[in-house]
């Protein structure tokens, strides 16, 4: 099977390195950006080959949230599987990120059993998902 | 060879890499962290406290992913104090904060020698 495709959106070449040393092993190709036009160059890139963003929410300059809901507002990306990274567990947060369509959340500080096993289930959630979608388009014709 | 707050093989044991990963990784963030600190005292003497906030939110953020607790701990108040506006002594916290990084990067030579191949 060929690799998924990760994004990571973070703007910590740190974080961004502990995040590619938990995933080196596993079958993932994974690229970075660290902002939202650098997203864009990278899925603007790969197209459809992205198939999972990791997002930071507390970019530097930005807003991992709003980077998340100009995402959706373009419609090739509205339906990409999206998990967010942060240290945010408010109600609030939670309702926003659940109106943005967020796959999944992660709490830091990151783990890497934790980080592996949000990233497969979100994967594998989002291939069933597909796959459901190609079945009702091929009923339908 | 130990250090009074931070400790490489607990931190070794649960990143579960190799150790040449391992010194890369410490590598990075010595880099970064040291970057971060030059525009945190910027920030600081120009009394640019959204940008002190940003750096500091940044750096408690690796701080907490590499289990450096003590590092953590100062970098939270820093965050915190800037996001609540609180009249803390901000010069004081960055002083701190500069410490224990300096002290955590001494640790980390020492332990590794030579092969954390530092620039400058």
């Amino acid at each position: 099977m060929n690799p998924k495709r990760i994004l990571i959106v973070e703007d910590s070449l740190t974080v961004v390195e502990q995040m590619r040393l938990f995933l080196r092993n596993e079958n993932y190709k994974v690229t970075h950006a660290g902002s939202e036009f650098g997203m864009y160059q990278m899925i603007e890139e790969y197209g459809k080959v992205v198939d999972l963003i990791i997002m930071d929410l507390t970019l530097k300059n930005e807003n991992g949230l709003d980077l998340i809901d100009n995402l959706r507002k373009n419609e090739k990306y509205s339906k990409l599987p999206v998990i967010v990274v942060t240290e945010h567990a408010q109600v609030d947060f939670i309702l926003r990120a659940k109106e943005l369509q967020v796959s999944d959340y992660i709490r830091k500080p990151i783990t890497k059993e934790t980080f592996i096993k949000r990233i497969e289930r979100t994967i594998s959630q989002s291939t069933d998902t597909n796959v459901a979608d190609n079945m009702t388009h091929t009923s339908d014709s | 060879m130990a250090h009074p707050t931070y400790s490489v093989p607990l931190f070794s044991q649960h990143m579960e890499v190799d150790s040449s990963d391992l010194i890369n990784l410490f590598q990075t963030f010595i880099e970064e962290f040291a970057e971060e600190m030059i525009d945190l005292k910027a920030s600081l003497l120009n009394k640019d406290y959204i940008q002190m906030q940003r750096i500091a939110h940044n750096i408690k953020g690796i701080a907490a992913n590499l289990e450096m607790d003590s590092l953590f701990e100062f970098t939270k108040s820093l965050n915190d104090g800037l996001k609540n506006n609180e009249p803390l002594p901000f010069d004081e916290l960055v002083t701190k904060i500069e410490k224990e990084y300096t002290s955590i990067v001494d640790y980390l030579k020492e332990y590794y020698g030579s092969a954390l191949n530092l620039e400058g």
